[in-house]
């Protein structure tokens, strides 16, 4: 009875054991068991398996579905073709994206490049904007007349028809996928590049290296951590993209496994949705794990560590011009060029024809007019798209808001806790989500929140279950943010207020809050940016109440109101730009 | 002003007994310090009594009143300890500055904003920090910042105050200014101190009593002079050494009105004693003698032991002279005025005598016996 009394006291007077407890048991509902639903969601018959197998009963335990979609004779267009699009996708984006992120980094940090500043600060961009912007400017430019019936920039100017492997597919979604991830490569590398010390570099210049075998030998293996987990982060990320794949792939009926999963789940196939989800998973969580053994390394977000010394900067010489252009062509090309090509597309009148008559502001400020889409007002007065900016916005902000205090949570009980298996639990659990697809998440989501469940009522069609699936999906970066911050928050600072007599929610506001405000700013931006953009794990949860801007365009794009998608696209854009903004002029930063 | 006792006081971590069994007794007013090398359990024991580590077994009374016991199931928190506490990193809230930081435990109590605002004012004069009560800790410098933190633990008016190794960021000269306003303010403010230093000089210079701890036993307890002059055991004496003590193995060669001793290994180096005690002839034991504590002479002299200059170490007022023994291995260190010892040069001979000791019993560590104080 006293040893319980005694227990009790202590944890009300340091609650992290009790936090990690409390979250230790969310992470098991809201990661461990979706898991676990797909392994066993993908061995029971769905309400389609009577129509495959005579007397099947829904629920009945099969293993029709693990053979239909590896073994049968659908397997190849249902699973095989999908798979191989996705690894292909997903080694050229790598292969693209790495070494092009690698050479920014080192450019920008390490030589006497001109316009550094400005390069940085732009080349986070392309990473903000959502991932389809490029695939979209591609578009305008490259559309083929014979897929959604209007001609790109291509053709109305110059009556070039391009071949469609151009327009359309693989070439397309890896180009716009590319672009979108160079920035997880060139952020998580400029760190790693500026803080190596330099002695350790002139050691080996004074030894008698050259500058080729010094950056072989020596930078190289020093910053390699920091390139596994760009390479974690870009795969993880490219293998489950669904955005680009959608838009680019699906109008000549290019498959990624992606977008097979959506398509499973939107016929309300769940069964073999949960084993391509599961399939999905599986691959992704491999690469990571086979990524991770090869680098003999675990942590995810290094970067080389230790204070750097002054540093000289490479003197480029006559490669000055040179690589000014390349980072000057590519961010001309892949930044500003799309966003400018996407807002000339909403003010074309005509699709195709680009003569100054055919200019006009119909779209975003025009009533409807039948003759022009289909009589859909502009944007900013039409009522679904309005309903859905806001949406959109209450979704980000709400999602950023609770993952900010979740991952500050998470980082104060995972670094009080340090040395204990709790720690170490919520540590690895947090990062789980990153191996789950953002389209695999929706579709767990959705069949796991359709009904009301143990004690969580039926989400489906709520706001609720779009931020918290935001939420979750983002929680990896948030955790990691949180950790960080938290680490450099010394316990006797917490301590000296407790010895004042406060309490622990008192210690939280007006201590751990405060000192963590970088963290948590980074956490808070961070999704804020991702959740604006996020289509791939909300594209099945949204109903007509709670459509957000990317469903729309989404929609809007298949419909053919590509305008309106664009004009839609242009917001999100402005959006997140301005957002950016302000959480940079408040001290935070994205970082991955 | 409450006495501290502190009553069979164990706390674990995990296999590791970091406090063993401990009992002390702390009277009220008093300035002890828990001095011991890192991780002996000095800062634990501290951390035990602020209440911001809960101890497996034992009692700790503030006065009359219990703050924790085991058997009672009895824990009382840190904040309602009537304590305060100084930390070896300062822990000043960087977003504060330093009037909030100072008035964080007012505001905690709710005293009024115009109460809190004089109070503060006073005990940042008290400290020498006033004018300084918008800067944020960043802007102050080491000392500066721990003169705060003073402040901020003194203004609640804490009837024990509890020191985490306070100076020891500090650099060397600051130190010294530090521990002069530290022994002065705790004069002023008359509130039991305990105090956890592994600096000898810090622990000698500020306190009433030295509790010396070794992987969480007290290995003695006392007054600065008796724990310097009369360490309890050899871990103690070597310990306090300042900078270091001498510690010679030796046998008992003679028992009589004086006691002739000689140095093991040091061939033909006897030298005498004057003991009240006796001991056994043959007795083996291990002489400790502070380098302060050896005499010299430059010529041979009874009862003293030959030895050669090794080297000569001026330190502007002092002298300290390494000197060997004629089998080369044993080495005595002795130091004194500068002007007594220049004289000496490198492989000068010498003969060194012992003014005052302490014997040890090599296998135990015990003290057996101490000669040449004034009783």
């Amino acid at each position: 009875m006293l040893q319980l009394k005694r227990r009790g006291a202590r944890v009300l007077r340091r609650p992290e054991r009790l936090w990690g407890v409390f979250l230790l048991l969310a992470l098991l509902v809201f990661v461990v068991i979706p898991l676990l639903y797909i392994a066993v969601g993908s061995f029971q018959y769905d309400s389609w398996g009577p129509r495959y197998v005579r007397g099947a009963e829904p629920g009945q335990f099969t293993s029709f579905y693990w053979h239909r979609v590896l073994f049968s004779q659908m397997s190849s267009s249902i699973f095989g073709e999908p798979f191989l699009h996705s690894l292909l996708i997903a080694s050229l984006v790598v292969l693209i994206s790495i070494p092009l992120g690698s050479i920014f980094a080192w450019l920008v940090v390490r030589t006497d490049l001109p316009f550094k500043k400005f390069f940085s600060s732009v080349l986070i961009i392309p990473y903000i904007l959502p991932a389809w912007t490029v695939g979209l400017a591609w578009l305008t430019v490259f559309k083929h007349p014979q897929f959604g019936g209007q001609p790109g920039l291509l053709f109305g100017l110059f009556g070039l028809e391009p071949p469609i492997w151009i327009s359309y597919g693989l070439l397309p979604i890896v180009i716009s996928l590319s672009v979108h991830y160079v920035p997880y490569t060139f952020t998580l590398l400029s760190g790693a590049l500026a803080t190596i010390d330099a002695q350790l570099e002139e050691s080996a210049e004074i030894l008698g290296a050259h500058r080729a075998k010094i950056l072989r030998k020596i930078t190289f293996p020093l910053v390699l951590p920091a390139l596994g987990s760009a390479f974690i982060l870009t795969v993880g990320r490219a293998l489950g993209a669904f955005g680009a794949p959608a838009f680019l792939g699906l109008p000549v009926r290019y498959y990624a496994l992606s977008t097979r999963v959506y398509a499973a789940f939107s016929n309300r196939q769940q069964a073999e949705g949960y084993v391509l989800t599961a399939l999905l998973i599986l691959f992704t969580t491999l690469t990571v794990l086979v990524n991770q053994k090869l680098l003999g390394t675990r942590k995810r977000f290094t970067t080389v560590t230790g204070k750097g010394g002054k540093q000289r900067l490479v003197k480029l010489g006559r490669g000055r011009i040179p690589a000014l252009l390349l980072l000057g062509a590519f961010v001309g090309l892949f930044v500003f060029a799309p966003m400018a090509l996407v807002f000339l597309e909403t003010l074309l009148k005509m699709e195709g024809r680009y003569a100054w008559d055919n200019l006009t502001l119909h779209y975003w400020v025009g009533l409807g007019v039948p003759e022009l889409a289909e009589g859909q007002p502009g944007v900013f007065r039409n009522a679904v798209i309005l309903g859905a900016i806001t949406n959109s916005v209450f979704l980000a902000l709400m999602t950023a808001l609770v993952s900010g205090v979740l991952g500050i949570l998470l980082g104060y009980t995972v670094v009080r806790n340090r040395g204990k298996p709790l720690s170490r639990a919520l540590e690895s659990l947090s990062f789980v989500p990153y191996m789950i697809p953002g389209i695999a998440f929706g579709g767990i989501y959705l069949s796991l929140f359709a009904r009301s469940w143990g004690p969580f009522p039926a989400l489906y069609g709520t706001m609720t279950i779009l931020i918290l699936t935001c939420t979750m999906r983002n929680l990896p970066f948030a955790a990691g943010a949180g950790v960080a911050a938290m680490h450099q928050i010394d316990v006797a600072l917490e301590e000296a207020a407790e010895l004042h007599g406060a309490r622990w929610p008192k210690r939280f506001v007006r201590i751990i809050l405060p000192l963590s405000k970088s963290g948590f700013l980074s956490a808070f931006i961070l999704t804020f940016i991702t959740s604006m953009r996020a289509l791939d794990e909300i594209a099945l949860l949204v109903t007509p109440q709670t459509r957000t801007m990317t469903s729309i365009i989404f929609r809007f794009q298949q419909q053919g109101f590509t305008q309106h998608a664009y004009g839609i696209t242009v917001l999100i854009v402005a959006i997140t730009l301005v957002g950016n903004y302000l959480a940079r002029r408040l001290g935070g930063r994205v970082s991955f | 002003m409450p006495n501290i006792s502190i009553h069979r006081l164990t706390k674990k971590f995990g296999q590791v007994m970091a406090v063993r069994d401990l009992t002390l007794e702390v009277q009220d007013g008093e300035f002890v310090t828990l001095l011991g090398p890192s991780g002996c359990g000095k800062t634990t024991t501290l951390r035990c009594l602020a209440g911001l580590e809960e101890p497996d077994q034992g009692e700790i009374c503030f006065g009359p009143r219990c703050v924790f016991s085991s058997q009672r199931g009895l824990n009382v928190p840190p904040g309602a300890r009537g304590i305060g506490m100084v930390f070896q990193n300062y822990a000043l809230w960087p977003h504060m500055t330093v009037f909030q930081n100072v008035a964080f435990g007012l505001v905690e109590k709710g005293m009024g904003r115009e109460q809190i605002r004089r109070e503060v004012s006073g005990i940042l004069e008290l400290v020498g920090m006033q004018g300084y009560e918008k800067r944020y800790p960043s802007e102050l410098s080491g000392g500066q910042q721990q003169r705060v933190a003073l402040a901020r633990v003194l203004v609640t008016r804490p009837q024990i105050v509890l020191f985490d190794e306070p100076l020891s960021n500090l650099d060397a000269k600051l130190r010294m200014t530090l521990r002069a306003e530290l022994k002065r303010l705790h004069a002023e403010i008359q509130a039991t101190a305990v105090y956890v230093t592994h600096d000898q000089l810090e622990a000698l210079t500020l306190s009433t009593r030295i509790a010396v701890m070794k992987e969480g036993v007290v290995q003695q307890y006392g007054s600065p002079q008796e724990v310097y002059h009369f360490p309890a055991n050899l871990f103690v004496a070597e310990f306090l050494g300042n900078p270091t003590t001498n510690l010679v193995p030796c046998v008992v060669k003679d028992v009589g009105p004086v006691t002739w001793l000689e140095v093991k290994g040091g061939g033909p180096s006897r030298f005498a004693v004057e003991l009240a005690g006796s001991l056994r002839l043959g007795q083996e034991l291990i002489l400790n003698v502070r380098p302060e504590d050896v005499v010299f002479h430059a010529l041979p002299h009874e009862g003293a032991i030959p030895a050669r200059v090794f080297a000569a170490l001026p330190t502007g007022a002092e002298c300290i002279i390494y000197a060997r023994l004629q089998d080369a291995a044993s080495e005595i260190v002795l130091r004194g005025p500068e002007e007594e010892m220049q004289c000496l040069r490198p492989d000068q001979p010498l003969w060194l005598g012992f003014k005052r000791g302490n014997l040890f019993d090599p296998q135990s560590g015990h003290l057996v016996c101490s000669f040449g104080f004034a009783t």
